[in-house]
This record gives C-alpha cells, structure tokens and sequence, in this order.
C-alpha cells in the first residue's frame, strides 16, 4: 500500500517530475503558465489563500513556511517540550502530525512529539478513523496513546446518543472530549498539546461568538495559546499543560491540497452524530465570503484579534474566577465540572442535567448534597428511567486528576 | 472541526413573550386594541408602537448626549432618502418641537440649536434606463430636489449642492477631483469629467465588493465635510439596527474589526469636531418602515446607487456587504434575536486607543502598526530559496495577498495627470503591466501610501485593476497613462500625516533627498520594472482556471 511508507521530499520530488511529464505533452509549449514564484516548474494549482498559480514544491513552501512563521513568532515551543498532537484521523489532524514532524526535523525545534487520540465511542466513525491514527503513528514514527471515553467515563458515545437521541449530543461529546485530552495529557506527560483547528474553523469561531453575544469567549478565540489557567497559579496539574493551533492562519483547502499532494493517509468522513444548525449557518455563510474574497478567512481573523484587544478594556466582561470541581479535579468555575455535571445526569437517568441554563439545577444539586453527602448516585431522589444504569457497579467513577498519575509505560513504537 | 457546544440560549425577549402569551392577539401595552403590528415576540397596535418608537428613539438620544447641556451644538442629519433616515428627521422633529409652555420657558435651554439635513446624490452612478442609453446625454433624474423639498417642509436648513464649486455637480463627485497643483485647476474640470473620474475609479474596481466600500469611504468622508461646514458638531446617522448588525458582521470580514468600534457605536467621538451619533440603532429596520407608513412619509424611491448593473459578469455580483445582509435577515427570521444580540456585542466593545492623527488617508479610520509586516508573515510569497532567480526578487515580488513592500513607495501620486494607486495586483488578473509599463517619466510627486492604510483598505485595495484603468481610459486619446484620482481629501490626508503643508512642500524634500543620494541616473520606474520583468505576463496569457 503506497500510503503506509513514509512520504519523503525525495518521493515528493519524483512525483512533481513525473507530473511534469505528464503535463509536458498536453502544453505544446513547457512553461505556459509557470510557476508565479519559481518561474521554473509548470504551476499545477492555484494557492486558495491568494489565487497565486504555484507549482508543488512552491506550494509546499509557503505552506510550511506559514506555519514555521506562526511557530516561531507566537514562541509556542521551547527546545526538549514534549508536545502531545491532538489526532482525530482527519485531514487536520494527519496533516499536523507529518508537518510537525517535518518542521521538527527540519528547523531542529528539539521536541518530543507524541500522538494523543480519543475515541468517543461512535460506531461506523471513530473506530475506522482510529485505525488511520495506528496508521499514521507507523508512517510518522510518533509513538500514540489512544483514550477513550468508556474508560474515562464508563459511558461511550454510542450510549449517550442510545441514552438522549440525537439532540444535544454534541454538548457531551465536546465537554468530554476537552477533558479527555488534558488527561490523556497528563498520563503522556507532555508540556503542550496541540491542535489541529485551521483558519477556517476560527474565522467561523470569531463569527460564532459575535453572533451568540459571547465576548468572554469572543475575547479569547482568536489566541492561539489557550492554557485554562493562565491566571490561576493553584499549582493544578491542567495548569502546566498549554494548548495551541499551530495552523491558526492556515486554510482549510490548503490543508486538503497538502494531504492531497503528498498522498498522506486521512479518513474523510464526517461524524454521524455531528450536524449542528446554528453553527451550520455560520460556515456555510463563511465558504460564501471566501468565494467572493478569498482573504475574508484571514481578514476575519484580523478583526477578530482586534476585537479580542477591544474587549480586554472592558472591564464589565471579566471571566468567572476558576477553581476546581470536587469531584474530579478538573478546573471549573463552579462547585462541579461541566462534565462531571452531564454525567451526574446519564448515570441518573436524568440527561438533561447539565444542558443549557445550569445554575438552578446547580443550586438543586448543591443543596441535595448538603443533605446527603456527595457522589452517592442516589442523593437526588429521582426515579430511574433505566433501572440498569443507576446501580452503582455501572457508575464508573473518574478518577480524580490528583491521583491521574503519568503513565508508567509510556507508548512506544512498538505497540501493535 | 469542532462542533458547537451550546445552542443559542433563550433571550429576555423571548421569556417576556412567553409571559405575554395571555395577551396573544392584543397589544402588549395597552392589552385593550387588537394588535396590528408584531415586532419580534412584542405586539402593539398602531398608537403603542408610535409611542414606543417613540421613547426608544429619545432613550437613545439622551444616552448618545445627555440632555443636560450647556451650550447647545448644531446637528446634522444625514439624509439618504431611505426608510431610517427619513424616520430620523421626523423623529428628531418630534423631538426637538417643543410644547409651548416649554418653548416660552427662557429657563429651558434647547438641546439641540439649529437642524440640518443633507443629501447625498448619487443619481449618476445609477443604472441608466433604456431611455437613457438612447440618448446618453440625459442624465438620472437627480434626487436633491426631492430631498430639498422634505427637508423644507420641516423647515431645515438642506445641505447638498451648495458646497460644490459648480453649483451643479452632486456634492459626492466634486471630491473625487484630484488634489490640484494650483486652486485654480480645481475649477475647470465639468460636472461630466468629474463624473467620468468617479466612474474611472469604480470601473478599476475588480470586485462589487471593492466597489461598495470605496464609496462608502467616500460618502461618509463627505457626510463630516458636509457637517463641519455647516457648522455642526454633531452628525446624526440613520443607522438602523438591522443595519447595524450587518455592519458588524460586514466589517468584521472585511478586516476592519479594529475601526468596527467607531464605525457601529451609538456615540463616537473618533473624528475631531464631529461627534457621529445613530439614534436608531436600537430600531429594527422593519420598525422604521412601519413607522414611515403609519405616518405616511414621503421617501425617495431610488435613492441609493445601487452598483451591481456594473459588474460584467454573473460572479461577481455578490459583494460582501449583500452577502451580509442576506445572511443576517435569514437568520434573523429563524432567530429573531440575532439582530439584537450582534449589536449588544459591539455595543460592549471598546474603541481602541489609537490617536485621530495617525488616521487612515483613505477611509480615516484609525490605523494599526505593522498590518504589512504580519501579513507577511502569514501569507508566504516567497519561492524556496533553492529556486530563487533573483534574491532581490523577494522584496519586489509580486505579493497577491496584500500590497507589496515595494508598491508602498509607488504610490499615490498627487498631480493631476497622475494620481494613482499602485499595489499589488490581484492574484487573479496580471500585474500590473499597465501601469508600470505606460508611466514613462519619473515624477517626484509621489506620496507613501499603501504603508500608511489601514488593514481594510489595503485589504480592498487589492481589488483594484490598474491594467483594466488602463484599456478602459484608452479611447480618450488624451490619457496615454493609466492612473486614476483619488478624492482630494486622501491626498490631505497624507500630507498631514507626513508633516507638510503642502504637495510642494513633498516635492521639495523629495528632490533635496534624491540629491543627497547622488542617484538619479537612471530612471526608478525603470529599474523596477527590470526587477519585475518577469512577472509581466501577457495579457493573452490569462489562465486563470482553479485546479
């Protein structure tokens, strides 16, 4: 299979040859329309960013360029950081692992890379896409450590989705999955995870939180380091952990073009649970904007960075002061996590718990506890819808992140 | 790829309607009428919504200027002939017609001293109807009478043909007039060529989008001119909310989020002398037009120059702007708090910090350091160093993503043969061969322009098309150089923020430093073009296919 060998710049270049002779006998004249930056190779594409006409190796160029910049000038990584890269499977995803990888070797960034991957349990979904995670930690050489979310949680997708249907699954999935991959960090170790959002997905971000009226969450989508406590010097172990986009100003075509290009191995479907309509109206209104201004993605970003200083002046916008859940650990802003909050919810049977205004149900759970201690699955006298899963060897309990030690074997290459 | 972790939450509006849900088919206020209007989950029958409107419009007044005031300023309304304006002044009528046992009241001081009204006309960039195509000496049917008669009958004082020199020419088009060498230049060019000027510019333009954002620089520069010399301090916007949440998103894909606060505030004190105010931003659009019909007002029908009939193909109908609004009033029926919720974001949102003198020449917005430099760095447009031809090669390359370095220095000459902007080309149409390639002599007169723009309007300028200026100029035998003007206030603009009273003044530094240099043995217009032979494609050699 052509895809389970690493690509290198030597196959990359025999290919671009091969192309080019290809091309040769459909122009009469080689060189028509050459590259517009090294005006030596016949250009292939058209660089969806600035419609520039560039060749493979050109395209490469900037594009790793690109993000070598957005690395060096946001001072993400230190020399011997061991970096945990968030891998779904995706085109994304793929795309980071191999350029992080690349750029590493290239520009000699010292790090530690290693896969991070969570499997939310979705049948038909993250089970194939996972199988492409095993693929690229061979191809890449980047050991990986898969965490999933019936280990975490005791509950998986699957169930969840079996347990609530289909609306407002998404709010489990991301909350837990936020969680996931801090712990599946904390077991790896690692000083910074990071992620494969693109361009697209934060001009769509920046659009979101204006249309939602979010300005704590308006202020901070355009960062690209998001670290939860970066004001919060409790010593928590997520503290230390910092998150970042490397591929911040990166389109997404461009990504697709990359992994297209250099035949990288990506799983391309999208998830059966997944389509949201607010959201939905907010990207399709962003392809439109790209289509007529092909900037628009990376203008909207700019205004969006803009508009992130303008809110930091006012002081009316203040996020909630964090501290811990106590039941897990996690950094909350209240008594319970989020997730800790939702799960309370399917282990009752009650999995409305936790989904949209929270803080009557908050304040009903705070005062059942006083009543009857915490963490009993049965202190909010409920009647169980699923008799099975009230019981209490159903019930897993996550573990707390104190006692979420780093992992004594560590992934290696060499697990099958 | 992250899916949306929170639906829009359930607004105060929409929990009051449901507490009114008693009254469903009754006006919410006086819960006596049958209700004839809905606006989003309230209804009201006609004489509520009239005083509802009412009050929203002085709540917002006294929250813009509190009542409270010592000396009363001069307020300019800005005038369009649409439904928000036209509400504007019959609002600010109602307002400011005192009861008389209050007029008579010398204690009283008024809040406002005199109104104004001004119009902007736009007829000659509207679409020609057939009739005219015929006969293309008639014109579009002018709509400053039109305005100048409403404005009469409340009595104001109407602003609109009287600044212009000729008396004739719509206020807009006298701007465009290049910055003259002497004063008396100024006064030779007709209505028709300054017409045909605007027209040069807009035509240069690649896209509708380009084209509506340029003439909105243009009409607002003209709306502070119009007010300061009116003697106004305060110029009053008809900015309805509607149209300010598409603004809002508008901007915010444009690239001009930095200036976003100042350009959709309720009060912005951003421009020196002329505090720009929008009353109605806290009025839906749909409101307004209610309102214009209950009170029967009368309104210019075709009052906006609508630019699309410009565009020569399909493509390139949709500008931003349109897209935007399309968008927001789709969402708006399905979610009829989003109009409300976008303008409480920007409401919140401070205005940066940057000084009125360090303002944008084109759109006089305020201007962040270092855009050119940080589009650089993420927008590469260097070949890999392996496959450089020419090293120099970099800096003059041909930077599709924004204006180039180099275009920073070429640009904007300010005589009037040659006042043009040079930038980056747009990726999609060749470089711009035209312009390099038709200037045949060096002239001093330059002024640095693009490293003086804003993020927006470098951003905009992208769009223009120097080599479409030039073939489209071509049939007037006289005009062998493709360049077009810019208004003359973009020209002041950019003197002042270089420090020198006047173009003479540039000429002077520019001949005493090319001196001192020693250099000025071979033409600089010369030796770029050598550096950018190269990117000079033919412009039969046009294969602008995506992959």
């Amino acid at each position: 299979m052509d895809s389970t060998s690493q690509p290198t710049p030597a196959a990359a270049q025999a290919d671009n040859t091969a192309s080019v002779d290809r091309t040769a006998a459909k122009a009469a004249k080689p060189l028509r329309n050459p590259c517009n930056l090294c005006q030596s190779v016949r250009a292939i594409l058209k660089r969806p960013k600035t419609g520039q006409q560039l060749c493979r190796e050109c395209f490469y160029h900037v594009f790793e360029t690109e993000i070598h910049n957005t690395i060096v000038d946001n001072k993400l990584f230190n020399k011997g950081d061991r970096v945990a890269i968030g891998a779904s499977g995706g085109k994304d995803s793929t795309v980071l692992a191999y350029v992080m990888k690349l750029l590493n070797d290239r520009y000699s960034y010292g790090l530690d890379l290693v896969l991070l991957s969570i499997d939310e349990g979705i049948t038909g979904y993250r089970d194939d896409s996972l199988e492409t995670v095993k693929r690229n930690r061979d191809q890449y050489q980047i050991p990986l450590l898969i965490v999933s979310y019936k280990d975490l949680y005791g509950w998986s997708m699957d169930d969840i989705v079996k347990e609530i249907g289909r609306k407002n699954n998404c709010t489990f999935c991301g909350v837990f999955r936020r969680q996931a991959l801090d712990r599946g960090a904390i077991m790896l170790n690692v000083d910074h995870i990071v992620t494969g959002h693109n361009a697209d997905d934060i001009a769509e971000t920046v659009l979101m939180n204006i249309l939602r009226g979010d300005l704590p969450r308006l202020q901070r989508c355009t960062s690209i380091i998001t670290n939860d406590t970066s004001e919060d010097s409790s010593g928590l172990e997520t503290s230390k952990i910092l998150r970042s986009k490397p591929f911040k100003y990166t389109y997404e075509k461009e990504i697709v073009m990359y992994a297209y290009f250099k035949k990288l191995d990506y799983f391309s479907t999208e998830c059966i649970y997944s389509p949201n309509a607010y959201r939905g109206h907010a990207r399709v209104f962003l392809k439109d904007l790209e289509a007529i201004r092909r900037t628009t993605i990376v203008d909207i970003i700019h205004s969006g960075e803009a508009l992130s200083a303008s809110v930091q002046a006012n002081e009316s916008t203040k996020l909630p002061t964090m501290s811990t859940c106590t039941r897990c650990g996690y950094i909350s802003s209240n008594e319970l996590c989020k997730a800790c909050l939702l799960l309370e919810g399917l282990n009752k049977g009650l999995p409305q718990l936790g989904i949209g205004h929270t803080t009557k149900i908050r304040r009903q759970h705070e005062a059942a506890n006083l009543a009857s201690g915490l963490s009993t699955p049965t202190s909010l006298s409920s009647p169980s819808i699923d008799g099975s899963r009230s019981t209490d060897e159903n019930v897993k309990v996550v573990t707390h992140i104190k006692d979420l030690g780093r992992l004594a074997n560590q992934p290696t290459l060499d697990i099958v | 790829m992250s899916c949306s972790v929170e639906e829009p939450t359930m607004t105060v509006a929409e929990k009051r309607a449901k507490s009114r849900a008693v009254h469903v088919g009754f006006c919410c206020k006086c819960k006596s009428e049958k209700s004839t209007i809905i606006v989003r989950y309230a209804e009201y029958c006609d004489p509520c919504f009239l005083i509802a409107l009412d009050s929203k419009f002085r709540t917002a007044l006294r929250n813009a200027r509190p009542y409270r005031v010592t000396n009363p300023e001069n307020v300019m309304l800005a005038f369009s002939g649409g439904s928000s304006s036209r509400s504007l002044i019959h609002l600010f009528d109602v307002f400011h017609s005192l009861p008389p046992e209050v007029a008579t009241n010398k204690q009283q001081p008024k809040i406002y001293n005199n109104i104004h009204v001004c119009h902007i006309d736009e007829s000659c960039l509207m679409e020609p109807t057939q009739e005219q195509e015929r006969d293309r000496s008639s014109l579009t049917q002018s709509t400053m009478e039109q305005a100048r008669s409403i404005a009469a009958a409340y009595g104001y004082e109407f602003h609109g043909d009287q600044l212009t020199i000729s008396g004739q020419a719509p206020e807009l088009l006298s701007k465009i007039l290049p910055l003259s060498l002497t004063p008396s230049e100024r006064t030779t060019l007709s209505r028709q060529e300054r017409i045909e000027k605007l027209n040069a510019l807009l035509r240069a333009c690649t896209t509708l989008t380009a084209k509506e954002t340029l003439l909105q620089h243009f009409r607002s520069s003209l709306l502070v001119q119009l007010t300061k010399r009116a003697q106004c301090t305060i110029l009053a916007l008809g900015d309805s909310a509607t149209r300010v949440a598409i603004q809002i998103i508008g901007l915010t894909a444009i690239g001009r989020g930095y200036s976003l606060p100042h350009e959709t505030s309720l009060l912005s004190d951003w421009i020196q002398d002329c505090k720009v105010i929008r009353p109605l931003k806290d009025c839906l659009v749909k409101e307004l037009d209610t309102f214009c019909s209950l009170r029967q007002l009368e309104m210019i029908e075709k009052h906006e120059a609508q630019l699309d009939w410009t565009m020569r193909t399909k493509a390139e109908i949709k500008s931003i702007d349109r897209l935007t609004q399309e968008f927001i009033t789709g969402l708006d029926k399905e979610f009829p708090s989003t109009v409300a919720t976008v303008c409480r974001t920007a409401a919140k949102l401070t205005a940066p910090g940057a000084t009125y003198q360090d303002r944008c020449p084109l759109c006089h917005g305020p201007v962040q350091k270092d855009v050119q430099e940080w589009k650089n760095r993420i927008t590469v447009t260097t070949a890999p160093t392996n496959h450089t031809v020419d090293s120099s090669l970099g800096a003059a390359e041909v930077d599709p993503g924004c204006c180039n370095p180099n275009g920073a220095s070429v640009c904007c000459s300010t005589s009037s043969s040659n006042n043009r902007t040079s930038n980056g080309p747009s990726s999609c149409s060749p470089p711009q061969n035209g312009s390099l390639a038709t200037h045949g002599h060096s002239s001093p007169d330059e002024l640095p322009f693009s490293s003086l723009l804003c993020y927006g309007c470098l951003t905009n300028l992208r769009d223009l098309d120097l080599k479409a200026m030039g073939s489209s100029s071509s049939h007037h035998a006289d005009e062998g150089v493709s360049s077009f003007d810019l208004p003359p206030y973009v020209a002041e603009t950019l003197l002042h923020r270089l420090g020198l009273g006047s173009l003479e003044e540039y000429q002077e530094m520019q001949f005493a430093r090319d001196n001192d240099a020693g250099r000025v043995a071979q033409d600089p217009r010369e030796s770029l073009r050598e550096q950018i032979q190269e990117f000079l494609i033919e412009s039969d050699d046009e294969d602008d296919d995506p992959l």
